[in-house]
Order: C-alpha cells, then sequence, then structure tokens
C-alpha cells in the first residue's frame, strides 16, 4: 500500500494520468494488456457533483470556478485485499472502475512495473503531448508588456 | 457475508434502492414496536456488526449524524468502514452522538447517557441500535403502547432484565428520551420511547 510520501506523489501521478486518459485509448491499451483481475466493487461507479476551486495565477486566493459532474469507484481486488480508487471527470462509468482497477493494480508490488510499462507510460506520452500542444497554442497568445522607466521616483 | 479482517467491507450495491427497501423495514419496526421485520441485502458487515446492523447504520446514518461505538464495535474496521460509506464523525461520548452503536446486548450503558432531546425539540434525541444473536416474539418482556393492539412479546438475545428496566425508565420522560432500535442476524425491530416495556414477574 502506498503510505510514505515519495509512494502518494507517485500515486497521485498514476492516478492523474488514469483520470484525465481518453477512454477509447485506455480500454484499447486495458485489453490488449490481457491482464485478468477479479474484483469486488466496493463503492460505485456513481456520478456526483464536486465543486471545482481555482486560483486566479495559481496562487490567489481559491474562489469556486463551478460544479463538476465527477464519477467515482471503489474496488477491492480479489486475491490482495487492494483498495484501487478513482474519479475521473465526465459520466463515464466504465472509465471510472477501469481507472481503478489499474490504481489497484498499481499498488501490486509484482503486476505494477507491468501496469506502468503497458498502460500508464503510453497514457501518459499522450497526455504530455496533448498539454505540449494547449500549452504551446496559449504560448502564442501571450503579450509582453513593455513599460518605459519614467524616473519619476527617483 | 463477512468482510476479511483489514480489508474494507462492500456497502450497498444499488445505495438508493437498498437504503430505501432498508429503511421501509426499519420505518415498519418503529410503526409497530416489537415486530421482527426481516432484512437482508448485500453489505458486508465489518466485524463485530451483523449484517442487519451494517444495513441499518448505512441507511441512516450521513456526515451529519455523528456515531457512538461501544467498546466491542470500536474497532479500526469498523471505523474505516463507516467513514469509507457514509462519512459520519465517530465519537467518544455518547452525550454528543446521534447514534449509538451496541454490539454486546448484554452491556447496553444506561440510556440517560444519550442524548435525550428537549421538550421543545424531541427529536433532537439519540437513536440506539443494539445488536442481538436473536430476536424472538414468542417470550421475553411485553411491549404495550401506539402501534401495538394489545400487547406484544418481545425477546433479545443477551438483553438483561435491568436494561429493560432501563428502557422502561426512558419511556417515562416521553416525550422526550432515546428510541432503541435492535438488530439480530437478518432483522430488526424497535422499541421507540413511546412503548411500555414490562418485565414479567415470575409467578
Amino acid at each position: 500500500m502506498a503510505d510514505s510520501g515519495l509512494n502518494i506523489t507517485r500515486r497521485k501521478k498514476w492516478m492523474a494520468v488514469l483520470a484525465k486518459a481518453d477512454w477509447e485509448q485506455l480500454d484499447t491499451l486495458w485489453q490488449q494488456s490481457k491482464l485478468k483481475q477479479s474484483y469486488d466493487l466496493v463503492r460505485g461507479p456513481e456520478t456526483g457533483l464536486i465543486m471545482a476551486q481555482g486560483r486566479m495565477g495559481g496562487s490567489g486566493a481559491p474562489f469556486n470556478v463551478g460544479e463538476v459532474t465527477v464519477t467515482r469507484c471503489t474496488v477491492r481486488l480479489a486475491e490482495s485485499n487492494v483498495l484501487g480508487h478513482a474519479y475521473v471527470m465526465g459520466r463515464n462509468k466504465k472509465h471510472a472502475e477501469t481507472a481503478a482497477l489499474l490504481d489497484g493494480l498499481m499498488q501490486d508490488p509484482s503486476l505494477g512495473p507491468r501496469v506502468s510499462e503497458d498502460i500508464i507510460a503510453p497514457l501518459q506520452q499522450v497526455y504530455a503531448a496533448r498539454r505540449q500542444h494547449m500549452q504551446a497554442k496559449a504560448a502564442a497568445t501571450k503579450v509582453d508588456f513593455f513599460t518605459l522607466v519614467r524616473g519619476e521616483d527617483d | 457475508m463477512q468482510a476479511a479482517s483489514g480489508a474494507l467491507g462492500v456497502g450497498f450495491l444499488d445505495p438508493a434502492m437498498d437504503s430505501s427497501r432498508v429503511f421501509r423495514s426499519i420505518m415498519n419496526a418503529i410503526a409497530w414496536p416489537g415486530r421482527i421485520k426481516k432484512i437482508a441485502t448485500i453489505s458486508e458487515a465489518p466485524e463485530p456488526l451483523t449484517r442487519a446492523t451494517s444495513d441499518v447504520l448505512l441507511t441512516l446514518i450521513d456526515v451529519d449524524t455523528p456515531v457512538w461505538l461501544d467498546s466491542g464495535a470500536n474497532t479500526e474496521d469498523v471505523r474505516s468502514y463507516l467513514r469509507f460509506h457514509t462519512g459520519c464523525p465517530i465519537v467518544d461520548e455518547p452525550a454528543s452522538a446521534a447514534f449509538g452503536v451496541v454490539s454486546n446486548p448484554s452491556a447496553v450503558p444506561s440510556l440517560s447517557a444519550f442524548s435525550q432531546g428537549t421538550p421543545e425539540y424531541p427529536d433532537r434525541s439519540a437513536t440506539v441500535i443494539v445488536q442481538s444473536s436473536e430476536l424472538s416474539n414468542s417470550e421475553g418482556v411485553i411491549f404495550r403502547g401506539p402501534g401495538i393492539a394489545d400487547e406484544q412479546m418481545f425477546s433479545a438475545s443477551g438483553m438483561s432484565d435491568s436494561t429493560w428496566a432501563d428502557i422502561q425508565k426512558n419511556h417515562l420522560g416521553f416525550p422526550i428520551g432515546v428510541d432503541v432500535i435492535l438488530t439480530g442476524p437478518d432483522c430488526v425491530a424497535a422499541c421507540p420511547r413511546s412503548v411500555t416495556v414490562t418485565v414479567r414477574e415470575l409467578v
């Protein structure tokens, strides 16, 4: 189980990758991996609303952006009793269930590396590329303001 | 089904339907004090709770209802199960709880320790859930009061006469006082504060 700070950081990363992944690609990778695991649904998958908060510029005072539809799921792996959690934006219950299952498998010392290599890494690549593309588009709109120093304060 | 120790048990599979079904059983049990209603769903109770008890808890408690657990029920498994499925706060003092859970029927704490409500707001009292290994209508104490045509015989295995006497004392404060829900392995019954309890004298 993920207990130490380092493990929590790693787990946060893969949970984010699974949550943000494109469902079609996630499903394809999961089918291709041929991993089989029986599990119980402990909670959900169920859809609800959460209030998303934002900070202006990433550091300002938090404000409510609005409500976001979220689907969550918790599974318990049959053999190890390990819990996998997932919170995924939108209403795709299968996505939440698969993401929760993969979160559970990632915590398994023997299966984790394989899941990481076969599923998490490709998803992360696509996500990084998409993010870079967005950032490049946003960067192109950046305006630099040049202000002449008028020297009034001296 | 009982969850393995240390593993988080499954809650309701279909929360809306399962909890309304259980709620109906509890409501009927309170409307007809002493009558035993079957409940059977799929929540996996953590030790030492029975499935009926965990069904009742998952139905009634939520983030706004502080829960007090007796020493038998106050295990890490039970606490994490309730926190995960209901988000309820777990309190140390019976007086600050909205629900009390008693897993050992032979050691029910004095009902006066729980929140009694006030004459203006009798609904602010606590509800105490007592788990027993068997509920029966063929022997035991006599219930009389609203919802009972004549009288209703009732016994919960493990409950002592002094506990029944305490429940009768609780009735004398009506309309304030606590309500008692009794759970068996797969059934539920109730003894709300309106019920007069007579411990049968030996003839």
